[in-house]
């Protein structure tokens, strides 16, 4: 099946123990097992529709409100590691 | 259980004001704490709000003003919806003190209305679940039988309405997670149209499929509810701009109900394991119906067997995404060994190591979908199986006016029962999913118990906009029964 | 001389930020409030909790966007597409609040459009394969051993703009991009800020041996932010590629980036691994859907582009193909050039006359003027119309013109008053001139006779004492006319 567990892991940015890691193995593969009948399904001939008969709705390119501009002070206060007024990350990130 | 009508009507008649209601609720609450159906209670807020209801009430000149539909109705509110001020855990250790810096739409819609938010109610955690049994504070209980589940993931806004601590309640629905509870308690719950009403505040678990809606003790309450919170909203691109006028009432008579051949089957691959007693109950509903006059006809939707892996691959892929917000830098909880994270890829992982069981293999399964090389395989063909479900739902409904099936294959399964295996627990989702699917709106409503007294539901499924179709029709049941 | 042994194969890909009041997804101010520089305001406070990513929250698509991406994909020849999807881009980095940046992928919003370019005289069309829309992501600084971030920029919109590999030289880059960024700027879409990093350029070079159709390994240089960088950084990767070549070794593929203190392109240190996008179209936003109604009012509010007015004023108003260039890559330049050429009034020739003089000291005496004057530069289109004006009758020298210039640009005042008041007016009227003409001619006999037997250099020392005769005043062409015209007896 291909499926390589501990590289979707870091894609996810998931930490799996070995022990979860044992579980969730065969646990998804048997799901995949289940949808791989969609795999069976001729669909060549079949047209996408659009997902609502509306098109997008868009916004005017207008300014938010007063209440805008107090909510964002909180946003940093909000976070678990602020600094001066930035978000913290508490490691140097590699370039 | 309670209705909203009762508590207005208290409060009108001066029995009982909207405070000592609130208070009596509280109270209620807290004996029935076991239950677990609220995550965090708000009675500072919720008193001084009831008092204002009162208020409100006396200037009125002690009728319910047109504009405040909801005076004084104590409401509980699923805790994956934003309530600015309160605190929002999505029964996650992840959240579990983010507090909301805002309100989402149909929240703000319900106390703008007059409604009086009680708390928080548990849920499977970040709405992934079908029992309630996956929430990181405990699963709620089933009011019904405290040993079984109460179906999920708004367990606990089922279990708060089925045993009367509030007549209404706010949920969510992604493949089921309103109308399975709903179910699985005996209330009435409302899955909108897709679109119907605003994704703004809902934390996102599967953005094309997700849904705001109520459950209640009753058809008319969940159908208040529904008209408070439904409407156009611009912070929503996927918001419906002109809601269609809802039709005049309907008369049962001549109404033509749609029974789908692939959900009542015998065939094990088509309907695993329907419980005889639910299937017994549902077709005697179908028969009132019938002697209420409306047409039973034999339906086909050939691929909705296919419905169950396709929202499976759909959702997850979604919901990977969604959730890839949660890192612990702006918001939410650090992982507890942080501070040793060596890099940036280890920092990312230790705070996301708060994610339990069943939302992190959701999340490697959906990453995998959209991984490369398995993208075209697998969500691409999803999402064209996807259009060909939609398209049986539009044959369907040129023949018929609404589709009829069960709500769930079991009624409320003990705790723990079905623990250990995902797929079965997924296909529990098999009658529920279609619609979120198809983006139609479906009702779960009560129509009677099996032998050991617990709930089943009838699922009632309808073509886009037609909800006041749907609640006539489940009144019509509620009536009669 | 030899053909080179390696021909240079270059893409370019710019990253434009477009001047809308908010960002693309969210009601925040897309730039500071009162014309601050980014640089400025304090961390974090252009944000809410869409730009950061607070779950519950979602994108709403911003109009203008839309239009400002529609009017370059038009500007630039693109074909639009009536229905275009907005895609995540998944990854993992502290300054993308929510893990996935919105972007788009297999359906972008313009392609295959062109921008034309001279090389070595001649037209260049380069192709543009594709032109999308994308949010910016915020910054992050890395200081005391953390990390910190500002989301202030995340949200900001841009527009990335990806041309087919046409480009053969360093110098076809700088043209390129000078051409774009004065297009993009014309639109009115952007300000085009290269100091705040408004107009981004990442570079993809390889080299092939030449006559070869084969693409060699790509090297891409990014987020180098001035157009003679870009050039002195490819110049620096070509030879090292072809170091590397001629020595046997492989180019590898890589990302590099432009010291320019050193003038080499180095590595980044390299991640481990191509990281996997899984782009998916986004389901909170719907596919942008434009009729060929809205198209075309685009398309009629689209001002005329520097290219265009180029070749109208070379053909038009005989402007020196330089000047026309150096006029329309300013906006600001042209601003003023066309308002002195449309008030002058003046019939079709006489502007044939004016237009080049007024470009002439646009280019040279007003950008000089400008760069030098520290108090306020008050010089308005009607100056430069007047004083084109003058010189065109005559009633100025050119040296005059300059230092009048630069009074305008001080005082403001009016240019004919100007001259009056500093008493420059050359004075050209043949009848005022002959008999100083004819007084230096008798007073220089010797002169004169040198220059019957065709010696011309005595002209000039004739003309200066006319000059001098005149007080400064007398207009040269004017004298010179008269004394050849009393030289020849007349």
């Amino acid at each position: 099946m291909d499926l390589d567990l501990q590289k979707v892991a870091k894609l996810a940015r998931l930490r799996l123990s070995s022990d979860e890691a044992i579980e969730f193995a065969p646990q998804i593969e048997s799901i995949l097992e289940h949808v791989r009948s969609i795999q069976s399904l001729e669909l060549s001939s079949v047209r996408m529709a659009q997902p609502q008969s509306s098109a997008g709705h868009l916004r005017a390119d207008q300014a938010g409100t007063e209440e805008r501009v107090e909510a964002s002070e909180r946003l940093v206060e909000l976070s678990p590691g602020s600094m001066n007024g930035y978000f913290e990350v508490p490691q140097v990130v590699s370039q | 259980m309670i209705t909203i009508r009762e508590i207005q009507e208290k409060a009108l008649q001066g029995e009982s004001s909207f405070a000592a209601t609130c208070e009596n609720l509280i109270q209620k609450i807290h004996q029935r704490s076991k239950l677990n159906a609220f995550l965090s209670v708000e009675s500072q807020r919720a008193h001084e709000r009831a008092k204002w209801a009162d208020e409100q009430l006396s200037r009125a000149g002690g009728k319910i003003p047109a504009h405040l539909p909801l005076l004084g109705v104590p409401v509980a509110i699923k805790d994956n919806l934003q309530w600015s001020g309160s605190r929002t855990t999505c029964a996650s250790k992840m959240l579990e003190n983010y507090c909301s810096p805002f309100s989402a739409t149909s929240v703000s819609r319900l106390e703008r209305a007059g409604a009086v938010i009680l708390g928080k109610t548990n849920l499977d955690e970040f709405a992934m679940g079908g029992s309630g049994e996956h929430s990181a504070f405990g699963p709620a209980l089933n009011p019904r039988d405290e040993t079984r589940v109460p179906g999920g993931s708004s367990s606990g806004s089922a279990a708060a309405v089925a045993a009367g601590l509030v007549p209404v309640a706010l949920g969510s629905d992604t493949g089921g997670s309103i109308r399975l509870p709903a179910s699985f308690c005996g209330v009435v719950g409302l899955k909108p149209t897709y679109g119907r009403v605003s994704r703004h505040g809902l934390v996102a678990f599967a953005s094309s499929l997700d849904q705001v809606g109520p459950l209640g003790a009753t058809m008319e309450d969940v159908s208040q509810v529904q008209r408070v919170i439904e409407g156009f909203d611009p912070l929503d691109s996927t918001s419906i701009r002109e809601i269609p006028p809802l039709p005049l009432a309907v008369q049962v008579r001549g109404v033509r109900i749609g029974v789908p051949q692939e959900f009542f089957a015998d065939d094990p691959s088509a309907a695993s394991g329907l419980q005889p007693e639910v299937r017994l109950r549902v077709e005697q509903a179908l028969q009132k119906y019938e002697s209420l006059g409306a047409k039973l006809v034999p339906i086909s939707l050939p691929h909705v067997r296919h419905a169950v892996s396709c929202y499976y691959l759909i959702a997850v892929a979604e919901a990977s995404s969604n959730l890839s917000r949660f890192d612990g830098i702006r918001f939410g909880t650090r992982g507890p060994r942080v501070g040793e994270a060596k890099t940036l890829e280890d920092f990312y992982c230790e705070n996301r190591s708060l994610f339990g069981k069943e939302v992190k293999r959701r999340i490697l399964l959906g990453t995998f979908v959209l991984s490369a090389g398995f993208h075209e395989a697998y969500y691409k063909r999803a999402r064209i199986v996807r259009e060909l479900i939609r398209a049986d739902f539009e044959v369907a409904f040129s023949q018929v006016d609404l589709i009829a099936s069960p709500v769930a294959p079991t009624t409320a399964f003990k705790l723990g029962e079905q623990n250990l295996n995902p797929i079965q627990m997924y296909l529990n989702d098999l009658y529920t999913i279609p619609a979120n699917l198809a983006g139609l709106p479906a009702i779960s409503l009560p129509v009677g118990s099996d032998s050991l007294g617990l709930p089943v539901g009838l699922q009632l499924i309808g073509s886009a906009h037609s909800e006041t179709l749907l609640i006539q029709l489940g009144r019509a049941l509620e009536g009669s029964l | 001389m030899t053909p080179p042994k390696f021909e240079a194969v270059i893409g370019l890909e710019v990253h434009c930020q477009l001047s809308t009041q908010t960002k693309i997804f969210c009601a925040c101010p897309a730039s500071p409030p009162s014309g601050q520089s980014v640089s400025e305001i304090e961390p974090n406070t252009l944000v809410c909790p869409v730009c950061v990513g607070h779950p519950g929250t979602l994108p709403v698509l911003n109009e203008r966007v839309v239009e400002y991406a529609v009017r370059a994909g038009l500007a630039l020849g693109c074909g639009i597409r009536n229905d275009s999807v907005v895609a995540r881009k998944n990854y993992f980095y502290p300054d993308l609040p929510r893990g996935y940046q919105l972007s788009q992928h297999d359906e972008p919003i313009c392609e295959n459009g062109s921008l034309e370019i001279q090389v070595k005289e001649s037209p260049k069309k380069v192709r543009i394969k594709r032109i999308h829309l994308e949010e910016d992501a915020g910054k992050s600084s890395h200081e005391f051993g953390v990390t910190l971030v500002n989301l202030n920029r995340a949200g900001v919109p841009l527009i990335e703009i990806v041309t087919e590999p046409d480009l053969r030289a360093p110098e076809e880059a700088g043209d390129y991009l000078r051409e774009l960024h004065a297009a993009l700027v014309a639109l009115g879409i952007t300000n085009g800020n290269l100091q705040e990093g408004n107009f981004r350029c990442d570079a993809n070079i390889s080299i092939r041996p030449s006559g070869s159709e084969r693409l060699g390994t790509r090297v891409e240089i990014k987020n180098v932010n001035s157009f003679r960088y870009v050039e002195k950084a490819l110049h620096f990767e070509i030879a090292r590629q072809i170091a590397v070549i001629e020595s046997g070794r492989s180019v590898i593929q890589e990302t590099r980036l432009y010291d320019s203190q050193r003038d080499q392109t180095f590595s980044m240190r390299t991640k481990e691994e191509a990281e996997d996008y899984r782009y998916f179209p986004d389901p909170d936003l719907l596919p942008i859907s434009l009729d060929e109604a809205w198209i075309g009012q685009v398309q009629r509010s689209i001002p005329e582009l520097p290219a265009q007015k180029r070749i109208r004023w070379e053909s038009e108003l005989s402007l020196s193909s330089a000047d026309a260039r150096r006029v329309a890559s300013d906006p600001e330049s042209t601003r003023l050039f066309e308002e002195a050429i449309a008030g002058s009034g003046e019939s079709p020739a006489a502007r044939r006359t004016i237009a080049p003089v007024v470009a002439h000291l646009i280019v040279g005496e007003v950008a000089r003027l400008k760069e030098s004057e520290d108090g306020e530069f008050r010089l308005a289109p009607s100056h430069l119309q007047e004083l084109a004006a003058e010189l065109a009758k005559g009633q100025l020298s050119s040296t005059a013109a300059k230092k009048i210039l630069g009074l305008a640009c001080r005082t403001g005042e009016a240019v004919g008053s100007l001259i009056d008041q500093a008493g420059l007016r050359q004075e050209s009227g043949s009848d005022a001139l002959l008999p100083i003409v004819d007084a230096v001619l008798a007073e220089n006999a010797t002169a004169v006779a040198e220059l019957r037997s065709g010696k011309e250099k005595v002209l000039g020392f004739l003309l200066g004492q006319m000059m001098k005769r005149s007080g400064g005043r007398g207009n040269p062409e004017v004298l010179r006319e008269l004394i050849k015209k009393r030289i020849q007896g007349i």
